[in-house]
């Protein structure tokens, strides 16, 4: 018994003269300026900012009432447009700031020459003018607060006065909007819009040539 | 012994030769007379007192007539209320209905019930013949018919049957053509033979031959598998696979049964028995039972049956020399109103008195119903149906005011004619007009539009439809005679939107104008 505590006091022992003492070596500090950061971009607003600047795109605007769906397939390029309804096509071309309507006939396609569209009517504003202040994010869904509806209803009452835009939501891509969803309504009708950005900067219109 | 022998040779004789009495006096006494002209069909309307050969009895007569000769807008038909795949029964005023139902270019001037049938099912006894369709051949084999022909020719007697054919009709209802058919519900013996399967046969038909599937509009069967009658459309491609024959169709099997294309979608498929000895070109017929008159002589030997010596209501039908049809309804079973009805032989006097050169009894007593068109558009019956209400009936008279769908000119076989274009370019304009390229040779289009067919002589069709969505077909219509009509365009789909939707485009075709 002797021996085994004997034995014990020994080891605790070596263990105690093991432990290392922390061995302080003197360090030379040099004092330095702080660097100043660049501020990272929110990359949503990257996203807003591109969105707003796109000019080659397709739109595809399903457009729901009652129990039936209309789908029109609108893409736009920097010289020319077109606007699928059905199975028709018709051609928006702007050549040398003349502007030109291609619609289907019976023969083929027809040109007529039509006003272009004038800056001011074109900047009246769409998706080309959301910021994304205007927006509160609820799970991935950006949806559009009441007090900026403004814009966008202005862009609809043109057509559609007496209807009133609401639930307009925007899903972002990685790079651009993906989608829009809004509600257009009356106090008897309903019109449910879901329109998907797809294409962007890879857009091409066939123009029909002239025969 | 021997005069016992010729007394019993005297009763024997005396019991197999029925001689019927002839009468020396047939008197009509009316008390009331009036005649009125509907549309150039008389009718006269008798209450009258009728002295057949000493015998009095009191009678109500009412006779509808016209010479369909002369007026060649006039003409009689045969109608029914029959179920497209079994008889049927129905009372007159749906009887006229159903006409009108069927042919709108018909209108029903006068109506008498027609042949003996069947209460329970409302198969007709004799031969049912419906715009040149045999939908019955009749069971006796023996009564007689009467078929109306187009120019107004009245046949009467036995057809000769040809057999069962498949007749083959265009669209356009021109005859491509006639192909024999050697069975029904069996396997053909030769390369050449052509056969008829119906929805009763219960088996599998073999596949070792075409078949050919029609979807039929009508069937009708005698319940015997003897008789039938069917018509429809080809509603899948020849097949030489094992089938069954699908509910309310028949199938046409031959070795190389269409293979030349023959029936097409558009076409009708008829099978039924040809006729032959004169019927061949009746559009309308029905069967009868028997001569009240014949050669202008009233009968005095009308065969037993239909209770011919006792009086009861009777319709008959009479052929005048000039060629005018009449129907004549006497009343009866009901003596406290005067109306005693006649017995045959007195039904065969009134038919002489009313000139007829031949007449034949038609179905009578609780079936005799009489009516004509009245002033206001409506119908009156002008008998008294003895069961106290319209009894329902398997077929009827009608003397009807209007045109014949035309007999077009059978097509060649082959048919080696050129097939049209179908229009291209099919679009709407924003005016709601549906617009198609010009085809060469083409006469007219037809479009459809979710399967009912309008006609436009011209290459577009103004469209007024709610809002909604819509396929569209086009195909062009030329001259028969040099070209086969296109078949349809493909289908073109299109919504026509509420004035909303109309502006919200619009909006964004403003948006996207450069």
């Amino acid at each position: 018994m002797r021996k085994v505590i004997f034995l014990l006091f020994v080891l605790l022992v070596l263990l105690y003269g093991c432990q290392q003492e922390p061995i302080e070596t003197p360090v030379e500090s040099t004092p330095t300026e702080p660097i100043p950061s660049e501020p990272t971009p929110d990359p949503i607003d990257l996203i807003f900012d591109a969105s707003r600047r796109i000019t080659n795109y397709t739109l595809t605007m399903d457009i729901y009432h009652q129990s039936a769906i209309h789908t029109t397939i609108l893409k736009v390029t920097d010289h020319a447009s077109s606007m699928e309804i059905d199975e028709a096509v018709e051609f928006y071309q702007k050549v040398d700031d003349i502007c030109i309507l291609i619609y289907p006939t019976t023969h083929g396609y027809s040109r007529e020459t039509i006003d272009c569209k004038s800056n001011e009517t074109s900047v009246f504003g769409f998706f080309e003018s959301f910021q994304k202040s205007w927006f509160t994010l609820i799970d991935g869904v950006y949806y559009l607060n009441i007090q900026n509806h403004d814009v966008i209803q202005a862009f609809f009452e043109s057509y559609l006065p007496g209807y009133s835009v609401s639930n307009v939501e925007l899903i972002l891509g990685d790079t651009y909007f993906a989608r829009l969803k809004l509600d257009l309504q009356n106090e008897t009708f309903l019109y449910r819009m879901d329109i998907v950005f797809s294409d962007i900067g890879q857009t091409y219109v066939d123009v029909p040539q002239e025969e | 012994m021997k005069k016992l022998l010729v007394l019993c040779l005297m009763i024997l004789l005396s019991l197999g030769i029925k001689v019927h009495q002839i009468h020396a006096s047939f008197r009509l006494t009316y008390t009331e007379r009036t005649t009125v002209f509907v549309e150039n069909v008389r009718h006269t309307r008798m209450v009258a007192s009728l002295d057949y050969d000493g015998e009095i009895s009191q009678q109500v007569i009412n006779y509808m007539g016209t010479n369909l000769i002369e007026n060649t807008d006039l003409h009689v038909i045969v109608g029914d209320n029959f179920q497209a795949h079994s008889w049927g029964m129905g009372q007159m005023p749906v009887m006229i209905d159903r006409v009108h139902q069927k042919y709108d270019h018909y209108t029903v001037i006068g109506a008498v019930n027609g042949d003996f049938y069947n209460t329970t099912t409302g198969m007709p006894v004799e031969m049912h013949i419906r715009d040149f369709e045999v939908i019955s051949e009749g069971v006796t084999g023996y009564r007689p018919i009467i078929g109306f022909k187009d120019n107004g020719e009245v046949i009467h007697g036995r057809p000769c049957f040809q057999g069962y054919h498949l007749i083959v009709f265009d669209e356009d209802g021109a005859l491509k053509r006639q192909i024999p058919v050697s069975r029904i519900n069996q396997q053909p013996l030769g390369n050449d033979d052509i056969t008829v399967y119906f929805d009763d046969f219960t088996n599998a038909i073999p596949n070792d031959t075409n078949k050919v599937v029609i979807q039929a509009t009508e069937t009708k069967k005698d319940g015997y598998q003897t008789r039938y009658f069917g018509k429809g459309y080809m509603s899948e491609p020849t097949t030489v696979s094992r089938i069954h024959v699908p509910a309310q169709s028949f199938v046409i099997v031959g070795n190389q049964f269409n293979a030349d294309n023959l029936i097409t979608p558009y076409d009708r498929v008829v099978f039924q028995q040809k006729l032959g000895c004169g019927f061949e070109d009746v559009r309308y017929g029905i069967g009868a039972w028997e001569y009240l008159v014949k050669d202008g002589v009233a009968s005095k030997n009308i065969p037993e049956g239909a209770g011919v010596t006792f009086r009861h209501p009777r319709t008959a039908i009479g052929i005048k020399e000039d060629g005018t049809v009449f129907f004549v309804v006497v009343d009866g079973r009901n003596k406290p109103d005067g109306m005693w009805g006649v017995t045959g032989y007195e039904m065969a006097e009134i038919m002489k008195y009313f000139d007829a050169y031949t007449a034949y009894n038609l179905d009578g007593g609780g079936s005799s119903t009489f009516m004509m068109l009245n002033e206001e558009g409506g119908y009156n019956v002008h008998n008294t149906p003895s069961d106290g209400r319209f009894r329902s009936l398997s077929n009827a008279l009608f003397i009807v005011k209007g045109n014949h769908e035309p007999v077009l000119d059978p097509l060649p076989y082959p048919d080696n004619r050129p097939q049209l274009e179908s229009p291209s370019y099919m679009r709407i304009d924003q005016d709601g007009i549906l617009r198609f390229g010009l085809v060469e040779h083409g006469l007219r289009y037809r479009v459809s539009i979710n399967g009912v067919e309008f006609d436009t002589d011209y290459p577009y069709l103004p469209l007024n439809l709610p809002p909604g969505t819509y396929e569209i077909r086009v195909r062009t219509l030329g001259d028969r005679n040099t070209h086969k009509h296109s078949v349809y365009s493909d289908t073109y789909t299109f919504h026509v939107y509420t004035d909303e939707l109309k502006q919200i485009l619009n909006l964004f075709r403003f948006y996207i104008k450069r």
